[in-house]
Order: C-alpha cells, then sequence, then structure tokens
C-alpha cells in the first residue's frame, strides 16, 4: 500500500541489504571469539565501558521506543513523550541502585547475582523463568516493529520482516553470543542516535508551513483493509481562533498554502506548536449490521497547547475524565517503567561484559547520556511526523519512516534500516538472556549439575534457535498492536518479578532463598494474571468489550510489585534460620 | 552455602550447586561504614524520585497545573519533561564522584 516498485525503492532495498549484510559478515567474523561460555555469554568481559554505554542504548532503544513512541507522539502528542521520560527514570534506578552490585556478584545470568548469596536451585529456577517471560513478553513489540518496518521498505507483507529479524537474530546470536550481540547494539545505538539528530535538524530546519485563514477541504479517503485512510494533514498558526485548512495535493500528501514559517530553533518549534491550531488525524470505528468493524481516519483541529499536555490518547485520557481508576492506572504505569529498567534481564546482563565495577559505572552514565538525548529527539520526530505530510493513519508504528521519506528516499532508506537494524539489536540481546537462562539456569536445576563450558554454548545456541522462532510466531501473532503500549507491560512484568527479590538480595541480610523465590513467583504470576485480565487486554487483544474486564485497571505494577515484595519479607521471616543456643 | 541456605523445608531441591558464585558475594559483604559512606548515592536517589514523583503528582492532582505557559511560551509539562532527563544525566555525572557501591 505504501510501497511501490519505483526505482527509488530499490535505495531501500540496496541500503538495507548491505546492512544485513554487513551485521552477518560481523557476527561470523567474531563467531571465533564465542566458543567458551565466558565469551558466548560475557564477551569475556572485556568491553570498553564507551562501546558497553553506547551498547546499552543499542540494546534499550528498541523498536518500542523508536517506532512506539514516535508514533504515539505523532498521533497524540505529549502521551507518547510521558513514555520517553519514564524509560529514561528508569536508568536513575539502575545507576545508583543495581548497577555495581550485580557486576560484582554476577557471572552470566540474572539468576547469578540473584543468588549469588544463596546458591540455591529454586532462585536459579524462578528467575530462569521469570528471565524467559519477561523477555518473550519485551520480544513481541520488537517483531511486531519488524513486521511494520518491511512493508514500506521493501513492500513485502509483515510476516516477511517478522522473519527475516527471526533468521538473522538467529544467526547473531548462535554464531558470536555476547561478542556480536555487543557490535551491532554498539553500532546500531551510534547510527540510531546519529540519524536521529540528523532527522531533528531536519524537521527544525523545515518549520511549519503555514496560512493565516481559509475555509478547510475535506481530503480523499483510501481504503487500506479495513481502515479507511486519509492522506496526511497540515498545521496552521493564524489569528487566535483561526480555524484549520489545509489543501491536498494529488500525491496524496497534504501541503499547506501559503507562508512558512522558515527554520526554527529546538525552542521556537515548541512554542509554534503551542500557539496552533492542529489538524491530528483520529480514528472513528462503528460496526455494520453485519457486525463487521469499518473504521474511518478523520482530522480533528486540537490546539497546540493541548497536544503537549498528557491526557489526549484513550490509554491516558483518564488524567482529564476525572476517572479515580484511570489515575491510578497512570500512576501505575509510570510506577513500572520507572523501576522496570533495572528489572530488566537483556540490560543486567549487559553489566558482566565490562572488566570492572568502575567500568559498569562508566558505561551506565555513558549510556544514560546517549538515551536521554535520544528521548529529548523522539519529541520532536514525533511533531515532526504529525506536522510531516506523511502520516499513515492505519499504522502508528510507522509515523517515524514516513517522516524520514518526506525528506527525500534516501533518508528514508537509511532511517528505515536503521530501524530494522534497531529491532536486530534489541531482539539479539532479549534472545541471548533467555538462553542463557535455559543453558545456564534452567538445565542447571533441570540436571543438578553445570554442564561443561562447550556444552552450555551448545545448549544456549539450541535454545537462541527455539527462541528466535518463538519471537516470529508471537510477532505474527500481535502483529496490530502498538509497540509502545507492548512494552508497557514488559516492565510491569519485569519490574513486578525482579526488582523485590533483586533489592532483597542485595541490602536485606535476613532475606532467604525462600523468600527470594516467593518474592519472584508471587510477583510474577500476580503480574502476569493481571495483565491477561485487564481492560486493555480484553479490548486489544481478546477483542472484547473493555467492561467485561476483571481487573479494576490494567497497568499492574502498583498492586504486585509490593504484593511480591510483601510476600517475599513474610516468607524470609518466616523461614529465617534460628541461632544456637551457646 | 550461607546461613540463609539451609532451612529444612526446602532441603531436597535447594542443596548448593557448586558452580553458584556464592563465595564471592559473602567476601564482598557490605559492613556499617560503608553503608554510610552510600549516604550520597541514596540522596541523589531521592532527589530523582522527588522531582519523578512530583511530575507524576502534578499530572494526577493537578493536570491543568501542567499547562502553564513557564519558558518562552512552552507549558510546564514540556519543561518538567525535559528537566526530569536533563536532571537524569546531571545526576549520573555526580555518581561518577561517589566512592565505590558498597
Amino acid at each position: 500500500m505504501l510501497a511501490n516498485n519505483t526505482p527509488t525503492d530499490w535505495v531501500s532495498v540496496g541500503v538495507f541489504g548491505a546492512f544485513t549484510v554487513a551485521v552477518l559478515v560481523l557476527s561470523s567474523l567474531l563467531g571465533r571469539r564465542a566458543s567458551s561460555a565466558k565469551g558466548y555469554f560475557a564477551a569475556h568481559g572485556q568491553i570498553g565501558w564507551f562501546v558497553n554505554g553506547i551498547a546499552f542504548a543499542g540494546d534499550y532503544l528498541s523498536a518500542a521506543s523508536f517506532l512506539g513512541i514516535c508514533g504515539l507522539i505523532a498521533f497524540w502528542g505529549y502521551d507518547g513523550f510521558l513514555y520517553s521520560i519514564g524509560y529514561l527514570a528508569g536508568w536513575i534506578v539502575a545507576l545508583l541502585v543495581v548497577a555495581e552490585p550485580i557486576r560484582r556478584l554476577g557471572k552470566y545470568t540474572f539468576a547469578d547475582a540473584l543468588n549469588a548469596r544463596f546458591g540455591s536451585r529454586l532462585v536459579t529456577l524462578a528467575a530462569a523463568v521469570s528471565t524467559l517471560l519477561v523477555s518473550l513478553f519485551y520480544l513481541i513489540p520488537q517483531m511486531v516493529g519488524a513486521g511494520a518496518l518491511i512493508k514500506p521498505l521493501l513492500g513485502l507483507p509483515s510476516w516477511v520482516g517478522v522473519g527475516l529479524v527471526g533468521v538473522v537474530v538467529t544467526v547473531i546470536v548462535t554464531t558470536a553470543g555476547m561478542v556480536s550481540t555487543t557490535w551491532v547494539q554498539f553500532i546500531k545505538g551510534g547510527l540510531l542516535l546519529s540519524l536521529c539528530a540528523i532527522l531533528a535538524a531536519l524537521i527544525l530546519g523545515r518549520g511549519f508551513e503555514v496560512r493565516a485563514s481559509g475555509p478547510a477541504r475535506e481530503a480523499p479517503a483510501r481504503n487500506v483493509g479495513s481502515v479507511v485512510a486519509l492522506p496526511a494533514w497540515a498545521i496552521m498558526e493564524g489569528p487566535p481562533g483561526a480555524a484549520a485548512s489545509f489543501a491536498v495535493d494529488p500525491d496524496g500528501l497534504v501541503r499547506t498554502e501559503g507562508a512558512r514559517t522558515g527554520p526554527l530553533g529546538p525552542i521556537d518549534f515548541l512554542r509554534v506548536f503551542s500557539a496552533s491550531d492542529i489538524a491530528a488525524w483520529r480514528t472513528i470505528s462503528a460496526k455494520d449490521e453485519t457486525g463487521a468493524v469499518h473504521s474511518m481516519a478523520t482530522p480533528e483541529t486540537i490546539h497546540g497547547d493541548v497536544l503537549l499536555q498528557p491526557g489526549n490518547s484513550p490509554a491516558f485520557r483518564g488524567l482529564r475524565s476525572g476517572s479515580v481508576m484511570d489515575r491510578v492506572d497512570f500512576v501505575s504505569l509510570m510506577l513500572a517503567l520507572f523501576l522496570g529498567t533495572a528489572s530488566l534481564p537483556h540490560i543486567l546482563i549487559r553489566y558482566y561484559t565490562v572488566s570492572d565495577v568502575r567500568s559498569a559505572r562508566l558505561s551506565t552514565v555513558v549510556g544514560i547520556g546517549a538515551i536521554g538525548s535520544f528521548y529529548i529527539l523522539t519529541l520532536y520526530l514525533g511533531l515532526g511526523a504529525m506536522t510531516g505530510g506523511a502520516l499513515d493513519t492505519s499504522d502508528s508504528n510507522m509515523s517515524a519512516p514516513l517522516l524520514a521519506r518526506s525528506f527525500g528516499s534516501v533518508l528514508f532508506a537509511l532511517i528505515s534500516s536503521v530501524a530494522f537494524f534497531t529491532v536486530l539489536g534489541t531482539v539479539s540481546g532479549l534472545v541471548l538472556a533467555g538462553s542463557g537462562a535455559v543453558a545456564r539456569d534452567l538445565v542447571i536445576t533441570v540436571l543438578g549439575r553445570t554442564p561443561d563450558d562447550h556444552a552450555q554454548v551448545r545448549i544456549a545456541r539450541i535454545a537462541a534457535l527455539a527462541l528466535g522462532t518463538c519471537a516470529m510466531i508471537l510477532g505474527l501473532l500481535f502483529k496490530d498492536l502498538n509497540a509502545s503500549f507492548l512494552v508497557g507491560w514488559a516492565f510491569n512484568i519485569a519490574a513486578s518479578a525482579n526488582l523485590p527479590a533483586l533489592l532483597m538480595a542485595l541490602f536485606w541480610k535476613r532475606a532467604t532463598k525462600e523468600g527470594i523465590a516467593t518474592a519472584i513467583i508471587v510477583g510474577l504470576s500476580s503480574s502476569l494474571v493481571w495483565v491477561l485480565l485487564s481492560k486493555d487486554a480484553f479490548e486489544k487483544v481478546y477483542g472484547l468489550p473493555g467492561a467485561d474486564a476483571w481487573m479494576p485497571f490494567s497497568q499492574p505494577a502498583l498492586v504486585t510489585i509490593p504484593l511480591g515484595a510483601v510476600a517475599g519479607i513474610l516468607v524470609s521471616l518466616a523461614t529465617r534460620p534460628r541461632t544456637q543456643p551457646v | 552455602m550461607g546461613r540463609a541456605g539451609t532451612s529444612p523445608g526446602f532441603a531436597p531441591i535447594l542443596r548448593t550447586v557448586p558452580d553458584q558464585p556464592a563465595a564471592r558475594s559473602l567476601t564482598s559483604t557490605p559492613n556499617r561504614h560503608q553503608h554510610r559512606r552510600d549516604w550520597k548515592r541514596w540522596a541523589l536517589l531521592a532527589v530523582y524520585v522527588c522531582a519523578y514523583g512530583g511530575f507524576i503528582g502534578v499530572a494526577v492532582a493537578a493536570p491543568a497545573l501542567l499547562a502553564t505557559a513557564v519558558i518562552g511560551g512552552i507549558n510546564l509539562a514540556v519543561v518538567w519533561g525535559f528537566a526530569l532527563i536533563v536532571l537524569a544525566f546531571v545526576i549520573a555525572l555526580a555518581a561518577l564522584r561517589l566512592p565505590e557501591q558498597a
């Protein structure tokens, strides 16, 4: 629908092919460095702090951050930026609370650090299951993003994108484990940051196209499956109260007729946006007499200042409605984002790739700088997409790549390929974390002994193959959901399952292995059940009425993190060893 | 291994696996002096929690306040959001000067 066999598409194909081949060649060259367990799982602990810091960014800035947040901002304004704020805030917890103890205590997997004081098979088993489930939940939005990208990039159906990512990631992880994964993430992090900075500069350089007044003209609709998608929109700045207006070019893009602001600085860009009337696109859905759902996208004029406040999107609308449960839902999500980062196994295992505690801290600081810079750019990318005349109203995930297309096919090809690369980097980290949990933690628990070095690597490679296949299947099953929305769930589950247990293990002397395992099991199961019975799941996954949902709000962290912590504390107190009388 | 690893109720399944790095953890158990030395770390965390929690609190309790124009016509929501991101980096730089964590 968005791509066709024009000569410019071959630019995309060429850039995309070059990126993919480069990744595969890199992996094969680094493969021999990962034959031992230490090389495969932790890159021999010899990655430099700067490379590891940028690799943190490459690992963390996933499809949800790039495609999902930009899409949410492009459609709903500030609400998408709330995710940027929450995702970055979590790194403060990682830096100040867990980074150094994790590096000191851990070896290859999340369970290593958690279990350092106890040497318990039950803790190992619980941590391994938690790692696998969190990684799988986090994998879903990445694969959804891959499927969304392949459509405009190569004009192929989404299942091809999902399959391609699955195959390439499996090759990356099985050939060279953490060694190649680190370098893929480092290159991806650097490229993503650089290209987004260029794109933001182009947005500021273009400014806004404006006209003082004039009647609105209705844009022609076009059919995209069951969604009637209208071409994109335009921004107007005029006298207070002036109606937004726009004209439609024959190519389907909307451009304003009249004056432009010209280049704007970062502050002026936001100031002009705040003072303008914006024609933001909204989708209206209705059932016909046969029960089939039809959707139509239509422009709605909203003042820019309103779009730069929270509460526009369906997810955060409760902030303005006065509903107590909606506000609790918001607080719970922001808590999950704050505490979730330090609980993500694929992030925590990156601390094992540096040589010492000081490098762990330095690499986190570099990561925070890179990730923070990116998240500031997301606001400009999202608002640029909203005002760039290139939205696909049927797919919010495509906002950033289509924004790049509005600046030319070469930039589009580069951004889309880097976005695809983004998916590869994050999925590689997730598959590696999952395969480590299987090869070291599950196998040790089941067999009751530790396989030798080569056997661990062999098992991890087989597990990576299985996880890659799972990721592909999940990506196809959930292909219609917004990537950032899904990652919110992964953060809830990670924070509920892992953080109470991690804090207890690191900082509470009375914690027992039974308490740690209980904290994981209670946090994991309660958050998982809550998410699956929530209003969001009913509406967006099962297609059922949200009113039928069992849970009063959708984000469980506010309840399930304390629940896991209380359960862990109570069990620790109940199972603490009695001191022998002297 | 370790004093907490001897609960009889889980004894059959919880026997220590030789490969587990328990020995390293015991050698690095922090003492009271080290914990006291960490107060600056917790103070930095508290500063950020206040800034982040304050933002969430205002968004929930007084969302209209976020619409207030504060700098160059830009509203408080945007300014506070940017400030949280910049503050995270400032705290990260400050953390470089802290002693190694206990």
